[in-house]
């Protein structure tokens, strides 16, 4: 496999923005697909009424609604049907759902989307919290629309049709949170083939329950008679319509397709009877006779168009090579009702899933290895259109890898920004595992998907991974975007695991190699990770020039979110050197960044909230203080950065330890000893740590493991001396932090080498670390 | 259980009899009607693919009427 770029210029062409990043936009790439999913399938002509399940439904208010049966039995159709009735006045959110819907991000959005058809305000800030990262469908995004819906004025039905296309855990769950606190305004209605797990039971026992199973969905004999004579007009006597009703058992689909075979032939006797007489699965009798009847150049037509999901005229065009291809559409769904309309203008259309089946099967057996030709003409359809999501699936359907990393390589940023990381990982995860192990760009991809579902374990195995890759490939002009793509990865996740020397170190080379070459993606978020990580390192002016950088170019890039956590770190630096007016002004205007931009829920602007929560604790309002403490910290835990975790719950304990509520401070400020346990260098936090611990006596229970050998334990002051031993601080400037002579740190130091059993600083801090002392 | 790389042999039987020309549908899997059902016969290597398997048989509208593992497994099918 050859190297893929990145884009020309490293970037994607919605603007620059960084990938730690959320985007409001919850348009999909193709305004026209997303209509069809919310598009209330309109009854075909023709429709057999059913009247008595549909008043089930309607006088059934019960709080979830389910419709399970095998397919082609009825299911869309009797919703449909219930939609149009005049005894229904409530309003419906229908979402018809795909695989794609697997992406947990994909599906609420659809389910939100669907409900804003009803009614214009519902669940928006359901949806801005969806796009958050860090936040959870459960804590999160649920209650905010379950707010929503009780607030209606009208009811509202939801439908998920298909729902058995759904198969992440992680959905279901949510759907039955959601279940559980469903207000009365609301009813939630499954179509499915296949029981969802759901407690069912549960609901079946509290009559919250109303369910229509493929047994209610058959056709009687009498319904039987009324679609093949009055519908399908045909001429049966009541004999025959008893007979096929028999044999078909009253399956819709059944039926329907014995209507079909049945139309435009002689004898209907003969065929009646060796239809009956026999015993061969139905779909499979009868969807072939079918089939067969068509004129050469439909059936050619069905069976190629076979292989895509949704049609519309031009796409079968490319993907056929028959220019009538709008007419057949048309003709095929007037004809013999296997395709069905997906949108109020009849652009899009699908086949009925059981005749799509056997189309393919069709195609398989009679032109095998074509589907791959069909496959990759879709893929270079939807590519034209803009359909990133469906072109790589046809791409990879044939096969074409080339062509579907390329198209991933193209458009995985994009889709990371909206939040989509599972429809990325599942792009992915559908290649060969070689194809991908051997790829740098997408071994990057995994790496940065690591990053942003907060799996840091994960994402240096895949940065070794792309550098292997990138070795194996020959000299080509792609290299230096990638190297400096490694670089600031790794300085991104250094940071977010809490070793700031080393982040520091990454960013600097991410910051070299991008001078020679053109600009990743990845600068725009790197700079004020660098910037940041100079801060907790010590490197006050470095870090201030850094950042003031980073908001400039952020900036003008129109990257909002980078800007907001680089001026929320310089606000941190003018706290910390005393500048109150200056880190007031800093905080402030990250927080407008945040509230302008709608990143008010994310992490990143955590420390602009935790400064301007000191900066209140000081002008003696402790209580809004502790309020704005308090979400910064919250708004931290999203992340993974342990750093800044630490320094909101540090700040947070603080007010709380003024405030009175004792416990409590202790609590937070064990939560924040954790937080920097848990980093491998945290820089001067250590120090911060060390003074709170000094200033509220938090510290922690003497360990009272001896070195080995059997000597000393050292004593609290010792181990306040030994935490800050691990910082850059020299033994003057520890003295100065503990309120110490020099003197005193000097015997300190010298009895912690002895009980340790080294002699220079940095053998202390590995004993430590060894006896799990610091 | 399943090893990584041996089979285990299925006996999946449906209502009906499935002609050859929707044997294709079903890679790998032999065909054995008797009596208006149909044996399915096929080598699988774990769940997954049994699951799977089930799933094309719901989403054809086909009817299961027994899943069970072959006692034996042998060449002759």
């Amino acid at each position: 496999m050859h190297a893929v770029r990145l884009g020309p210029t490293g970037a994607p062409t919605r603007g620059a923005q960084g990938p730690l990043t959320t985007s409001n936009s919850t348009a999909p790439a193709t305004p026209v697909l997303a209509a069809t999913k919310l598009h209330i399938p309109a009854l075909r002509p023709g429709h057999l009424r059913r009247v008595e399940l549909v008043g089930l439904l309607t006088h059934g208010q019960t709080r979830v609604g389910l419709v399970a049966a095998a397919p082609g039995s009825g299911k869309t159709s009797l919703l449909s049907e219930w939609h149009a009735d005049p005894r229904e006045n409530r309003s419906f959110a229908w979402i018809s759902l795909d695989p794609a819907d697997n992406d947990p991000v994909r599906f609420w959005d659809g389910v939100f989307a669907a409900l804003q058809t009803t009614a214009p305000g519902i669940g928006v800030s359901a949806q801005a919290a969806l796009h958050s990262p860090g936040t959870t469908v459960a804590d999160q995004v649920l209650p905010l629309v379950i707010n929503d819906l009780a607030e209606l004025n009208q009811p509202v039905v939801i439908v998920l049709d298909d729902y058995h296309l759904i198969e992440n855990g992680e959905i279901h769950r949510a759907v039955e949170l959601l279940v559980d606190r469903l207000p009365p305004t609301a009813q939630l209605v499954i179509s499915t083939r296949s029981d969802p797990p759901l407690p069912l039971s549960r609901l079946r026992a509290r009559g919250q329950l109303t369910e229509i199973r493929g047994f209610d969905l058959r056709f009687n004999v009498t319904e039987a008679g009324v679609f093949l004579n009055d519908v399908l007009g045909l001429d049966l006597e009541p004999d025959e319509i008893a007979r096929l009703h028999e044999r078909t058992e009253g399956w819709a689909a059944g039926l329907q397709l014995a209507g079909l075979s049945l139309r435009g032939r002689e004898d209907h006797r003969q065929f009646i009877d060796s239809f009956a007489g026999d015993d061969q699965q139905i779909v499979d009798y009868l969807g072939f006779e079918v089939l067969d009847g068509e004129p050469p150049e439909l059936r050619e037509f069905m069976i190629q168009s076979s292989v895509l999901e949704r049609l519309s005229g031009p796409l079968c065009g490319a993907v056929t090579r028959n220019p009538d291809s709008e007419r057949l559409l048309r003709r095929l769904e007037r004809e013999n009702a296997f395709v069905v309309a997906l949108d109020s203008k009849r652009e899009w259309f699908r086949y009925h899933h059981l005749f799509a089946e056997l189309l393919r099967h069709e195609l398989a057996r009679t032109c095998p290895g074509l589907s791959v030709e069909l496959h990759r003409r879709a893929s270079e359809w939807y590519r034209e259109a803009d359909a990133p999501h469906e072109a790589i699936e046809h791409a990879i359907a044939a096969g074409d890898f080339g062509d579907a990393i390329e198209l991933i390589a193209t458009h995985w940023y994009e889709f990371l920004q909206r939040g989509r990381q599972e429809t990325v990982a599942s792009w992915i995860d559908k290649l060969p595992s070689e194809t991908v192990v051997h790829d740098p760009n997408l071994c990057l991809t995994k790496a940065w998907l690591g990053v942003n579902t907060g799996q840091l374990d994960a994402v240096d195995r895949w940065i070794e991974a792309a550098g292997n890759a990138a070795a194996e490939q020959p000299e080509s002009e792609g290299l230096p975007p990638l190297e400096s793509g490694v670089a600031s990865l790794r300085a991104i996740h250094r940071y977010m695991s809490g070793n700031v020397s080393a982040a520091v170190t990454a960013g600097r080379r991410a910051l070299d190699l991008e001078r020679g070459g053109a600009a990743s993606p990845w600068r725009p978020v790197g700079c004020p990770v660098l910037g940041l990580s100079l801060h907790w390192h010590g490197e006050r002016d470095a870090a201030t020039q850094t950042l003031t950088e980073a908001v400039r170019i952020a900036r003008a890039n129109g990257n909002y979110l980078a800007a907001m956590h680089a001026s929320g770190g310089l606000a941190a630096i003018e706290y910390e050197r005393g500048d109150t007016a200056s880190a007031s002004a800093r905080a402030a205007e990250a927080i407008a960044l945040a509230e302008e931009h709608e990143l008010s829920d994310h992490w990143a602007s955590s420390l602009s909230l935790a400064v301007r929560g000191q900066l209140l604790d000081r002008t003696d309002d402790p209580e809004a203080a502790d309020q704005v403490l308090l979400r910064a910290s919250e708004l931290a835990r999203r992340g993974v950065a342990s750093i800044e975790i630490a320094y909101s719950l540090l700040a947070l304990a603080g007010i709380r330890q003024r405030l009175g509520h004792y416990e409590e401070a202790r609590r937070f400020h064990e939560e924040a000893r954790n937080a920097v346990a848990r980093c491998e260098d945290p820089g001067i936090l250590n120090e911060r740590l060390a003074r709170a611990e000094r200033r509220t006596r938090f510290a922690p229970p003497t360990r009272a493991a001896p070195p080995s050998g059997g000597g000393e334990a050292l004593t609290d002051a010792e181990l306040s001396v030994l935490r800050l031993l691990r910082s850059e601080l020299s033994q003057r400037e520890i003295a100065g932090e503990l309120h110490l002579s020099f003197n005193t740190i000097k015997t300190h130091t010298r009895n912690i080498y002895r009980k340790l059993g080294v002699a220079q600083r940095a053998d202390a801090i590995s004993r430590a670390r060894e006896l799990s002392l610091i | 259980m399943i090893g990584r790389h041996s089979r285990q042999r299925y006996e999946i039987v449906v209502r009906g009899r499935l002609s050859s020309r929707y044997a294709c549908a079903f890679d790998g899997v032999r065909l054995v009607p008797r009596h208006g059902q149909t044996t399915l016969r096929a080598d699988l290597v774990d769940q997954s693919q049994l699951y799977g398997l089930l799933n094309r048989l719901r989403d054809l509208g086909i009817e299961l009427v027994s899943v069970n593992p072959a006692v034996e497994m042998d060449d002759a099918g």
